[in-house]
């Protein structure tokens, strides 16, 4: 509760500084807007090749595009803008005041400013996923929404978890720079996983869990999703949460501040 | 029962040895090496509570380390610590919210665009401080700090001593029990300081925090401390009353002597001669020979005005922290 309006705080003080750069406001839309419209694009054009692909038709594609785009929007607004410097804030001793709030420190420290305009992309992001489904000619079952929802919770707190955890590896190694990486994996999500040959597939199911943010959710939406599958989502966010949550932990031992 | 306890504290910095040259930069790729910089020793100490409390010594003693421990910014390597019954490096909820460790060399953390004001909202919201209990605290702040005109300017736009002061305000808004002061008068002009510390001192008497301050400045730890720790290269060297600091570590006493007729003669008969200028003197005697020294001097010459002072703080610690302490 006190975390959610600290959170709300947060949120404001960020909006009103992103505000006051209206450049910025266009610019951020005009590229949210390029980078929707050239996903759609390339979908369109393998689709004029292939009525499916990896077992998805175009409207159950353009859905997991939305998805996509929605928790790549939560991604951009409230992680991105925090764990960017994190590195820097290790060698730096920046951290130091994070770590003398009485506010758990990997909250202040993942969560504690936002980029707001990022928004943009997740109401595009639900527009997309509108299009599609209107492509497809369905309404979704409440059912199915309802198993969209629980599994893009899911994505969305494996996607925190698993940002985070990348951004502690500085405890360990401050001058790693796996952003890149991170974002080329990234990357992946925006197709089916069915789409990749097996041990790629496998791999961006369980080891990098990229399956989880974009083509399970839809999956569940398009399709309807198993009880089973829906309780292992939720254990494995849950899962992701706890392990960041201990490597956090584990990394504050070794930091070591600066001088003065 | 103590508001800081410590025993045994020690902190050991791991830092990679980097040489100079391509040839030693290739190396430390395949084997890595470590230097173990010992900065804090197996110090033990008590502060009671609502004590002010002078942690002082050189550059590098360990002090900043120790105050960093203190506050839960630094896991220990050894050693214990209790501050008000908690153990500062679990950070509990409860604990953090009953300290404030405000460094001189960077007063305010958080985001620079946002005004003093705003800053201070958050606070209250961080450390969950009810409305009335806000607004009488910051007049309260407002009063002693001056704060008026800043409330509303930027944090990045604020001068070294404005940001100090505001910096106090964000960090005593929310009432600490337990203040930790790394060098709060740095930098700062002779008003400011005479405001930081007139401050400090009226703050500790009127809510009874507990304080424990490091400074280079000796003027700051003379006015606002009655005890002061002395650490040195990591250890203890020194804990106790102020006073019997200069007695016991320095072995002097100042003798300052002014002469009616102007006749002064050779002074170095009585003591180290420190200034000396027509008709007055100011010479270093040893302490035990202090009144056989007076006692001569008196007897020899036509004296109009003799006293024997501490040596000044600021010397003493120049040669303790030269020499150590004997
Ligand atoms: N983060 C760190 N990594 C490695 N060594 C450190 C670190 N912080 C401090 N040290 C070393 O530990 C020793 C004690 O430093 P500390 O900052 O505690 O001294 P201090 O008493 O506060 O000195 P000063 O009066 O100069 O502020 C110094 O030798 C310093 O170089
Ligand atoms: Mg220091």
């Amino acid at each position: 509760m006190r975390l959610l309006r600290l959170f709300g705080a947060t949120f404001s003080i960020s909006l009103r500084r992103q505000l006051a750069f209206r450049a910025d406001l266009a610019f951020q839309a005009l590229t949210t807007v390029i980078g929707v419209a050239s996903g759609l694009a390339a979908l369109g054009i393998v689709y004029t090749q292939t009525r499916s692909l990896g077992g998805w038709g175009l409207g159950e594609a353009v859905v997991l595009l939305g998805t996509y785009q929605i928790v790549s929007g939560v991604l951009a607004t409230f992680i991105e803008p925090n764990v960017v410097w994190f590195a820097g804030q290790v060698t730096s001793g920046k951290l130091d005041d994070v770590l003398l709030k009485p506010v758990p420190s990997i909250f202040l420290a993942s969560l504690g400013s936002c980029a707001p305009l990022g928004l943009t992309q997740v109401a595009m992001g639900l527009a997309v996923v509108g299009a599609g489904l209107r492509e497809m000619d369905a309404i979704p079952r409440a059912y199915n929404l309802f198993g969209w929802l629980v599994m893009l919770s899911a994505g969305i707190a494996i996607t925190w978890a698993s940002r985070v955890l990348l951004a502690s590896l500085a405890f360990w190694a401050p001058a790693m720079e796996l952003d890149v990486v991170y974002g080329a994996v990234w990357q992946f999500g925006r197709y089916p996983v069915s789409v990749y040959p097996q041990p790629v597939r496998f791999a961006l199911t369980w080891v990098l869990p990229v399956a989880f943010v974009s083509t399970l959710p839809a999956q569940a939406l398009v399709r309807g999703v198993g009880p089973a599958l829906l309780l292992l989502g939720t254990a494995i966010g849950a899962a992701s949460l706890l392990v960041v949550q201990l490597v956090w932990s584990a990394g504050l031992r070794r930091y070591t501040s600066a001088t003065s | 029962m103590s508001a800081i306890s410590v025993r045994d504290l020690s902190m050991t910095y791991r830092a990679p040895v980097r040489e100079g040259g391509l040839r030693a930069a290739v190396a430390s790729l395949v084997r890595r090496r470590y230097r173990e910089i010992r900065a804090v020793r197996e110090i033990s100490f008590e502060v009671g509570p609502g004590e002010v409390v002078g942690f002082i010594g050189p550059n590098g003693a360990g002090k900043t380390t120790t105050l960093k421990m203190l506050s839960g910014i630094l896991h220990p390597t050894d050693g214990e610590a209790r501050v008000l019954g908690f153990v500062p490096w679990r950070r509990e909820r409860e604990y953090l919210r009953r300290i404030a460790m405000i460094r001189g060399s960077q007063p305010i953390g958080g985001p620079p665009e946002l005004t003093v004001m705003d800053s201070l909202r958050f606070q209250q919201l961080i450390y969950e401080v009810q409305d009335e209990e806000f607004k009488r605290n910051l007049s309260e702040l407002d009063e002693m700090l001056d704060l008026g005109s800043l409330l509303e300017r930027q944090i990045r736009a604020l001068s070294l001593g404005e940001r100090m002061r505001s910096g106090l305000a964000l960090a005593l808004v929310y009432r600490p029990r337990v203040l930790f002061l790394d060098e709060p008068t740095i930098g700062l002009d002779v008003s400011a300081v005479q405001m930081i510390r007139s401050f400090v001192a009226t703050y500790s008497r009127e809510t009874e925090a507990t304080v424990l301050l490091t400074s280079h400045y000796m003027a700051d730890v003379e006015t606002l401390c009655r005890r002061i720790v002395l650490i040195d290269h990591g250890c203890i060297a020194y804990d106790g009353d102020l006073m019997g600091l200069s007695a016991t570590l320095s072995p002097y006493k100042l003798v300052r002597v002014a002469v009616s007729d102007g006749a002064c003669g050779d002074w170095s008969r009585y003591g180290e001669v420190v200034e000396s200028e027509p008709g007055r003197v100011s010479l270093r005697v040893g302490r035990q020979d202090v009144p056989a020294v007076t006692a001569r001097v008196l007897a020899e010459l036509s004296v109009v005005d003799l006293a024997v002072e501490e040596p000044p703080l600021e010397s003493v610690m120049d040669r303790v922290y030269r020499e150590g302490v004997a």
